[in-house]
């Protein structure tokens, strides 16, 4: 697998002098494509942060992330935006469709914005919504669907594009666990696409048996990084497999590099 | 992008339509009551600018407008006929006068026009013949006139009225432009004019010239060999609008209308943009997190803006429109009043002036927005 993503030394600060605060205290690891990678821990250590710089949303004050070998840190505002437009699909905690939107015009945004014409951007949408099972529900409004059903929309507009980083914002979170296990089955395979990784930022330990890699942050620093083998990566049934210790690394785990 | 802008504006359809109806009421206070004036100045020259046989006023150097006449002494159209490039010039009566029949007793306006010419006298007639006012103690009354001094009744030529104490008999019912002042018009001949009591002495020298492109020279020539004011039928219509411009104060009270009109609809429309814009922040910040550069979300604005200003330009223009198409039919205060397009392009240029403007001021903040709050719940 390719090294997708390269964080070297990244640092995030905020505030003006006198009432700076330090976010990412320099976090170093490497990521690969086609492997599900997922950033967990407590809330105040970073990681929605860490998800922003990947994401384009916020430019590193110091170290460099490299994404398919794109550096962030360098970039302009108008390079971050293009980055966004192009190599992005982003998934997140509360959905963030549009109400007034059908679920294929939610889906078909990130291509309209990217300047395809409505009607191919339309009938895109509606590839990805079928393939994520909805495709009877195309035409209907967010109200009118249901938690999973909007964060498939979601995850269809994620992918419209065929962005080659997906970055997913606790997407379980609000999602009962049935649900929640539906929703990673499609981004396991998702993941699994070697052209494309998939950076998942979580609280909810009921997911971490879908983790490819496992990085753990505690006050903007990196405290564990764990490839998973692919033996122990969740199959479509998470539920019969052993909840993994988070503690202490199982057998067949090697650390990452 | 314009397709997203679109479809969020019209889901929230309560707030599309009081942005619609803030831009049409802002649209027909603006161009309803700027119509009323442009009409309403326009009439207080309407007997100058209509008398299309009349090229040049000779007027009193005290006289300052059409309404505020002189005495002139009877040789000056003598003086006048004799200038190069007068075809012809006669006397012009105006001047106050009291009609009274059985029932009422009015306020009218008496014109008196040289029989022989009829110079200056209106030129559309709905019954009888301006030419019956050669006979001797004969009238024409405009058709609003009859209305006020005959008040529901059929109109009847040959009927008799009392001006200034003598006793005239209808030979006409002209439709002239509204004037500015709403009285009834009494057009006699001069030499019926001088048999009524009151002042006979004519109030202008009316004359036609030649050549009419030679009109402002000759009215020139006309003031320096008489020593008496002359304007050209066009220079004399101004002279008359300006002088209600700058000293009444209908200007003003017609401004401050206007300019409410445009203070509340700019008020709604900006208020609720703004709103609009506030409350689709988070859609704009997921958008601009998708990568959406500023322009294209300022012309989504803008089109949204654009689209409820067109609507509501629209309704406002069409409710105007149906204002001056029915009223001035019904309620002769109003007739001949009508929308000019001068009018109703300035109103449209402020309309989507202002909504560009709501568009501009609420989008500033969408585009000062940290893309990254939508990773922060």
């Amino acid at each position: 697998m390719s090294a997708a993503i390269d964080c070297r030394y990244l640092e995030m600060e905020f505030g003006a002098a006198g009432g700076r605060q330090t976010v990412l205290r320099g976090i170093n690891f490497t990521a690969s494509a086609g492997r599900l990678t997922m950033i967990a821990g407590p809330s105040g250590c970073g990681k929605s942060t860490l998800l922003s710089i990947l994401g384009g949303l916020l430019t590193p004050t110091g170290g460099d992330a490299l994404v398919f070998g794109k550096s962030l840190a360098g970039m302009t505002p108008r390079a971050r935006a293009a980055y966004r437009r192009e190599d992005v699909g982003f998934i997140f905690q509360q959905y963030n469709l549009v109400p007034a939107l059908t679920a294929v015009e939610n889906a078909a945004t990130p291509l309209i914005i990217g300047g395809a014409r409505r009607a191919v951007a339309i009938e895109r949408a509606h590839v990805e919504l079928a393939a994520l099972g909805l495709a009877d529900h195309a035409g209907k409004f967010p109200r009118q669907l249901s938690g999973g059903q909007q964060q498939r929309v979601a995850i269809a507009r994620a992918l419209v594009h065929a962005p080659r980083l997906i970055i997913c914002d606790e997407p379980t979170a609000a999602l009962d666990s049935k649900t929640g296990e539906a929703v990673m089955v499609a981004l396991s395979a998702i993941a699994a696409d070697p052209a494309r990784a998939v950076v998942i930022v979580t609280h909810d330990t009921r997911i971490f048996d879908y983790a490819g890699h496992l990085i753990e942050l505690e006050d903007g620093l990196v405290i564990r990084n764990e490839i998973i083998s692919d033996a122990e990566v969740a199959a479509p049934a998470p539920q019969a497999r052993r909840k993994r210790d988070k503690a202490a690394p199982a057998p067949g785990r090697r650390a990452a590099a | 992008m314009n397709f997203l802008g679109l479809q969020i504006l019209w889901a929230d359809f309560g707030k599309a339509t009081a942005m619609i109806l803030g831009v049409a009421f802002s649209t027909l206070l603006m161009a309803q009551q700027a119509a009323i004036f442009v009409c309403l100045m326009a009439n207080s020259a309407s007997h100058i600018t209509s008398a299309e046989d009349v090229d040049i006023w000779i007027a009193d150097k005290r006289s300052d407008y059409f309404d505020d006449p002189g005495a002139l002494p009877a040789g000056l159209v003598d003086r006048v006929r004799s200038v190069d490039g007068v075809a012809y010039a006669a006397p012009f009566l105006r001047r106050g006068a009291i009609v009274d029949t059985s029932a009422v007793i009015e306020q009218a306006i008496l014109v008196g026009v040289d029989g022989a010419s009829l110079l200056g006298a209106p030129q559309k007639m709905l019954y009888g013949d301006m030419t019956s006012l050669r006979s001797a103690d004969t009238f024409i009354v405009d058709r609003r006139g009859y209305n006020d001094i005959w008040p529901g009744e059929e109109i009847a030529i040959g009927r008799l009225l009392e001006v200034d104490g003598r006793v005239l008999k209808l030979v006409g019912v002209a439709d002239p432009p509204s004037p500015f002042i709403s009285q009834p018009l009494i057009y006699v001949s001069l030499s019926t004019a001088a048999l009524l009591a009151g002042e006979a002495s004519p109030s202008f020298i009316v004359a036609r010239v030649k050549d009419p492109a030679a009109a402002p020279a000759i009215a020139a020539a006309i003031e320096a060999a008489t020593g008496y004011s002359a304007f050209d039928s066009k220079a004399f219509g101004q002279r008359t609008i300006d002088y209600y411009l700058e000293n009444t104060g209908i200007p003003i009270n017609f401004f401050i209308t206007i300019l409410l009109g445009f203070i509340v609809g700019a008020a709604i429309v900006i208020q609720t943009f703004f709103l609009f814009v506030t409350e689709n922040l988070r859609h704009l910040a997921l958008f601009r997190a998708m990568g959406a550069e500023s322009w294209p979300l300022i012309r989504m604005t803008l089109v949204q803006c654009a689209l409820v200003a067109a609507i509501g330009y629209c309704l406002g223009l069409a409710a105007a429109a149906w204002f001056f198409e029915t009223v001035p039919g019904k309620v002769p205060a109003f007739k001949g009043f009508y929308l000019p397009a001068g009018v109703v392009l300035k109103t449209g240029a402020v309309v989507f002036a202002v909504a560009i403007f709501s568009g501009l001021i609420s989008i500033r903040r969408a585009i000062r927005l940290d893309p990254a709050i939508v990773l922060r719940g």
